[in-house]
């Protein structure tokens, strides 16, 4: 039970010193930034637990490290949704917040000029060099275009229609 | 090694099912769900499930779950997500975008009214009477989750405050 036992606490530390000084770090190194601090954390926790229970084998050590970047990996998923908001949860929190009454039609346009979701995506996609923005004109630079294919081909393998926005 | 072979036996046959569930007509969440178990049980079974040494089927089961999760994001994302949508338009252009004709394309209001129209066919939003009301128990809580967490991790309820 060792493999597990170091992954999970590894993850588990790691996640509490994000959460501890993300809102300090700059927006493009907020979800990356996980992956180093559960990393840091397995050598933090797998030289401790070592001292008293010796991991005997260099697979043990490799399970560990897999385990632990793909507890990491998931952590950064959902840290999205705390980085980024999500427009549907917006808008559902935008109709809660009216109480009783509801969120009245009109109120929509207002909600929308107020979130710039468009524009945030465009945001993160030009910092994280996937496209580039010279002002007048977008361009994409095909950093992740194989994903892209791999999902397109996904998809199609699946036979379903993408929703729009 | 036996755990990380166990999980990623368990993620192909997941995403075999998904695919076979889907195209034998299962609605999303069915498809979902049966995947998710089969491969769970495929995963938990190859890793040599034994109570004298729970360590593999274990460790296979936390790597499935993380591996299966991030397929979900990966499927669901090339479903319904803003940044997959923007760099598919931008790939099939094949060439610069102008940005004003983007923007007036793909604005903010169509986007909102897109989300609330799936919102309101799903219903866990009614209209009545000029006003929206969210009736889904589910959906409120992950909004207000979605917004305590934000509160209390970035000290600000939305990236836009």
């Amino acid at each position: 039970m060792i493999v597990p036992t170091i992954g999970v606490l590894s993850a588990i530390l790691g996640a509490i010193w994000h959460a501890a000084i993300v809102r300090w770090l700059p927006q493009n190194m907020r979800i990356v930034s996980i992956l180093g601090f559960d990393f840091f954390a397995l050598i933090i926790v797998g030289f401790t637990v070592s001292t008293f229970d010796h991991i005997a084998s260099a697979d043990d050590w490799f399970t560990t490290l897999v385990l632990t970047m793909s507890l990491a990996s998931a952590h950064m998923l959902v840290f999205t949704l705390v980085a980024y908001d999500s427009p549907t949860l917006s808008l559902t929190n935008a109709i809660l917040d009216h109480g009783s009454l509801g969120m009245p039609i009109e109120a929509l346009d207002e909600f929308s000029s107020r979130h710039p979701f468009i524009e945030s995506r465009l945001a993160s996609l030009v910092s994280a060099g996937i496209i580039k923005d010279d002002g007048h004109s977008l361009i994409f630079r095909g950093k992740v275009g194989l994903l892209l294919r791999v999902s397109e081909a996904y998809r199609r393998l699946c036979g379903s229609q993408a929703k729009g926005g | 090694m036996e755990a990380l072979t166990a999980a990623a036996a368990g993620l192909v046959v997941s995403a075999a099912t998904h695919v076979l569930s889907l195209r034998l007509g299962l609605d999303s969440l069915r498809a979902y769900a049966v995947c998710f178990l089969n491969g769970l049980l495929v995963a938990i079974t190859a890793a040599g499930f034994s109570t004298a040494n729970l360590g593999p089927p274990v460790t296979s089961f936390l790597l499935f779950i993380c591996w299966w999760f991030i397929f979900l994001c990966f499927v669901n994302t090339g479903e319904t997500s803003l940044r997959v949508r923007i760099l598919r338009e931008l790939l099939a252009a094949n060439g610069p975008v102008p940005k004003h004709e983007f923007i007036e394309r793909y604005n903010d209001k169509s986007l909102i009214y897109i989300r609330l129209s799936r919102l309101i066919r799903g219903g866990a939003i009614i209209e009545r009477d000029g006003h929206f009301f969210v009736i889904s128990f589910t959906l409120r809580i992950l909004a207000r989750y979605s917004r305590l967490l934000k509160l209390i991790i970035l000290g600000q309820h939305s990236e836009f405050a």
